[in-house]
């Protein structure tokens, strides 16, 4: 019996022994107090003794019993655990060979103690051929290598060792996981080719984004919050100038100008407030001590429990030197349209100057309120090399006071002025400090606060007739796009001036002439009014002898015929006669040449009133040939005279009775005929007529074509109707052949409706 | 004032017209006494009774005055304007009697108020008619401002 059987069944055995003598003691009293009959107590003594023996007896058959159990239980618990034992080294073993991984043994003397199927792919070899073999015996090349090495240190530091491989025979990586046993080393072959290309995949991906960053042209970087610069790509770098181990060494307010200070703290209030700052622009300071503008942007960047600003860097100087260039060249555009606006006014104002003077005021005031200089003023090159000054402007600056320019070869020729004019080319003085040229102006000009000028020939068919002078107080003021309009403006100029001097030319020649006119007029008007003195005198001293032979001749006939034959009596007869005809005569020219004279203002005329008081002159005329006379009514109101008129018609009257056929009663027919602005009054009779080749004749002075025995008359007549009918803006003209007699018209101005209203006022003026 | 309410002063410096004139008088039987003057001046006197013509008995003032416009020395318009402003002569008839039809001659006539302008007749014919008119109207018909019949 072994120690722990004795010891598990000695409690037992004691306990019995125990409860065993307690029960001897004790039962016999307590029996002997509870039955004192001795019959009961011997009863009692008896039962209780069988009792006790079958409490025994059932107590040693339990105890028994648990031990017999608790025997075949470990049995058979060790039954078990050997066949799992065995099953769970079978399952090892099946595992080992099952697994993807490879597991090799070895042991102390470095010989494969056991090699599992996977292993020995790996290594190529047969499981048995390996077995119990010596493995840098077998595989001499892999001494010096990393699993070599490996293998010793698990095996001498005896710690574990963990070495990746990779198999080129099953093209993958391998963990290999060396733990030191007592008696070899167990090495596992993890197969990591996922992780390794996961590891290889990550790289790639680390490698492209730091090629990214790196080849960013957008400069990237990280720096502290203390500014200093953690990481930094090329571009930003280049940005800046440097390297990039040199940017690293850098912190932000090494490239930051001082001034950019309170507007970094902004950006930085921002970045802690928002997480971001930006986009801002400012300027950083370039290794070569230039500023360059940037424009930045970023946020906050948590990496490794460090608090970084990762900010994007972009360089702008281009773009706003792009900027610039765009606002100089619409600041350019703009000048250009001004300077083109004022152009188009000069050329109005200048189209509208004819006086040289005036040009001259028109040009400088333009030059100063349109253009923008400070002082403009013209000259002319005189021929004795002055340059005399025609207008400038403004009026009030006493610059040009005492200022003698030339423009010979004097030293006041030696200024921009002599020389534009002497070569014909702009002379600009960009800065009139140091041009000696401007020398003895200088003074003048630097009172007036001049800082540059210009000068601008006035060129009118290749010579220069005189300058346009410019001055400003700007000294880059004359740049190549203002003076491309004040030279155009200068031509305009030129032009001109020009055209004034022939302006002034011609209108000289035109008062010279109009001067002679009037002269001539004057003349003219003497031998008019001698003209009409002797008109006069021939009216009346002339006809006064005229009269006294008509009167006295007819005195003689009446008081004297007795004493006078029949052939004295017809000369005096005759004296009588040719003195008539002679007074008719030169009344006739003094009617005729009055028309000239008299003033004959049109009014509204009613024709039937001219014609009915013409009729009425002529009334003895037409008793006497027993005339006929027709108007044909109403007639038109016409524009005309109405003395002049009635003269003319009654004329026109005359010739109809006279020049008829003798016998045949005259027959006059007065009809009215309205054209566009025009009436025409028909005069129609059956006289004698007139040849067509006659029909311009018979209008002129002392034109007959009838001797005066038959049809007498002084031949002036219808001169005088023309004269009349022209006086009045009219016409006359005749329809005639010898068979129809003849058609005389005359033409006047028809009334238009404002000469109607002139009538009625006219006539409630009469009435 | 002494008018003769028969005299007739004839301003006419040409002889040949003051006798045909006077023929024509004569030829119509108008006995009118006819004072003429040759000149300007020489009318003014007689009207304004200078030297001999102060003798108004032989020279009274006339009852028509026939006014020549074309005068030596003095001209009808002158001796017209010159009768219209003295008041003794103001209201005289005058007519003009003259050669010129010319407008301003008419027209200054008439501006200095003389009573008719004549131009002179140039037929003896026409003369006579013209002294018969002048009888009928001017000297019977007419009213004037000194001489009532």
């Amino acid at each position: 019996m072994s120690r722990t059987t004795l010891a598990k069944v000695l409690p037992i055995t004691l306990i019995y022994a125990g409860c065993a003598s307690l029960w001897i003691v004790t039962s016999d009293q307590l029996l002997n107090k509870l039955f004192p009959d001795p019959d009961v107590l011997t009863r009692a003594q008896v039962i209780t003794d069988w009792s006790f023996v079958a409490l025994t007896s059932v107590l040693l058959l339990w105890l028994l019993r648990r031990e017999l159990k608790a025997r075949s239980r470990l049995a058979a618990n060790e039954r078990t655990a050997r066949t799992e034992a065995e099953a769970a080294q079978q399952h090892l073993v099946s595992i080992m060979e099952r697994v993807s991984d490879g597991f090799v043994a070895l042991d102390d003397a470095w010989r494969f103690s056991f090699i599992n199927e996977k292993a020995a792919q790996l290594f190529g070899r047969r499981r048995e051929d390996l077995l119990g073999k010596h493995i840098w015996t077998e595989f001499p090349d892999a001494i010096g290598q990393t699993g070599y090495h490996a293998y010793r240190k698990a095996g001498t530091g005896q710690a574990p060792v963990v070495i990746e491989e990779y198999y080129p025979l099953v093209e993958r990586w391998f963990e290999n996981r060396i733990y030191p046993a007592a008696d070899g080393l167990s090495i596992f072959f993890q197969d990591v080719t996922a992780r390794k290309q996961a590891e290889a995949a990550l790289s790639s991906s680390e490698q492209y984004h730091r090629h990214l960053f790196e080849r960013s042209p957008i400069g990237l970087v990280l720096c502290r919050m203390n500014g200093s610069l953690a990481d930094a790509n090329a571009a930003f770098c280049g940005v800046i100038g440097r390297d990039v181990a040199t940017c690293l060494t850098l912190s932000l307010q090494d490239i930051t100008p001082l001034e950019y200070a309170d507007q970094d703290r902004v950006q930085m209030e921002s970045l802690r407030r928002t997480g971001r700052y930006g986009p801002y622009e400012k300027e950083f300071l370039h290794k070569d001590g230039h500023r360059l503008a940037v424009r930045l942007s970023g946020l906050l960047l948590d990496r490794d429990g460090e608090t970084y600003i990762w900010s994007c860097v972009e360089d702008i100087t281009e773009r706003q030197r792009l900027d610039a260039s765009l606002r100089e060249s619409e600041a350019n555009l703009q000048l250009r349209l001004t300077m083109l606006h004022a152009l188009y006014l000069g050329a109005q104002e200048l189209a509208r100057s004819l006086d040289v003077h005036q040009v001259g005021e028109v040009v400088t005031r333009i030059c100063v309120q349109t253009f923008g200089a400070q002082l403009a003023w013209v000259g002319s090159a005189d021929p004795d090399g002055r340059v005399q000054r025609l207008a400038h402007h403004p009026i009030e600056v006493d610059y040009l006071r005492n200022m003698q320019v030339r423009w010979d070869a004097t030293p006041q020729g030696y200024g921009p002025t002599g020389q534009a004019i002497r070569a014909g080319v702009v002379v600009v003085v960009p800065d009139i400090e140091t041009d000696p040229a401007f020398q003895p102006w200088r003074d003048a000009a630097h009172a007036q606060g001049f800082r540059s000028s210009a000068a601008l020939p006035l060129l009118s068919r290749e010579r220069a007739i005189g300058a346009l002078n410019l001055y400003s107080n700007q000294s880059g003021f004359f740049i190549p796009e203002r003076l491309e309009y004040f030279q155009a403006f200068a031509q305009l100029t030129a032009a001109a001036l020009e055209n004034a001097r022939l302006f002034q030319q011609v209108r000289q020649h035109s008062d010279d002439l109009e001067q002679r006119v009037t002269e001539r007029t004057s003349q003219l008007t003497e031998a008019n009014a001698a003209l009409e003195a002797f008109a006069y005198s021939v009216a009346h001293d002339l006809r006064a002898p005229l009269r006294a032979m008509q009167g006295f001749s007819q005195a003689l006939i009446e008081d004297h015929a007795t004493q006078l034959d029949a052939e004295a009596r017809d000369y005096v007869l005759r004296i009588d006669r040719a003195a008539r005809r002679m007074d008719e005569l030169m009344r006739d020219i003094l009617d005729y040449c009055r028309l000239d004279r008299v003033e004959i203002t049109g009014r509204p005329l009613a024709l039937e009133t001219a014609i009915d008081a013409a009729l009425h002159l002529q009334e003895d005329a037409l008793r006497t040939s027993a005339a006929e006379v027709l108007v044909q009514r109403p007639l038109p109101t016409v524009l005309g005279h109405h003395v002049t008129l009635v003269q003319a018609l009654s004329n026109l009257i005359s010739n109809a009775i006279k020049f008829v056929a003798p016998g045949v009663c005259p027959r006059l027919e007065f009809t009215a005929e309205q054209r566009p602005g025009w009436v025409r009054l028909w005069l129609a009779d059956n006289g004698l007529g007139i040849a067509a080749d006659h029909h311009q004749r018979i209008f002129r002075v002392f034109e007959r074509l009838h001797g005066i025995e038959t049809y007498p008359g002084t031949g002036i007549g219808l001169a005088i109707v023309q004269k009349a009918l022209s006086r009045m803006g009219g016409r006359v003209g005749v329809e005639s052949s010898h068979e129809t007699g003849s058609r005389f018209w005359i033409e006047l101005q028809a009334l238009r409706s404002n000469d109607e209203h002139k009538l009625q006022h006219h006539s409630a003026g009469r009435r | 004032m002494s008018i003769n309410c028969n005299t007739i002063l004839l301003v006419e410096d040409n002889p040949d017209d003051v006798a045909l004139f006077r023929r024509a008088l004569q030829k119509a039987a108008l006995d009118y006494p006819l004072h003429v003057v040759g000149d300007g001046e020489a009318a003014i006197a007689y009207l304004s009774g200078e030297g001999h013509y102060a003798d108004r008995s032989n020279y009274p003032l006339p009852r028509l005055v026939l006014l020549d416009l074309k005068l030596p020395r003095k001209s009808g318009h002158e001796v017209l304007e010159w009768v219209r402003e003295q008041p003794e002569t103001r209201r005289l008839t005058v007519v003009v009697l003259t050669t010129s039809r010319e407008t301003s001659d008419i027209t200054r006539a008439y501006d200095h108020c003389a009573n008719s302008y004549l131009v002179k007749p140039f037929s003896f014919d026409g003369l006579m008619e013209m002294v018969r008119a002048l009888d009928s109207y001017w000297l019977k018909l007419n009213e004037s401002a000194e001489c009532h019949h």
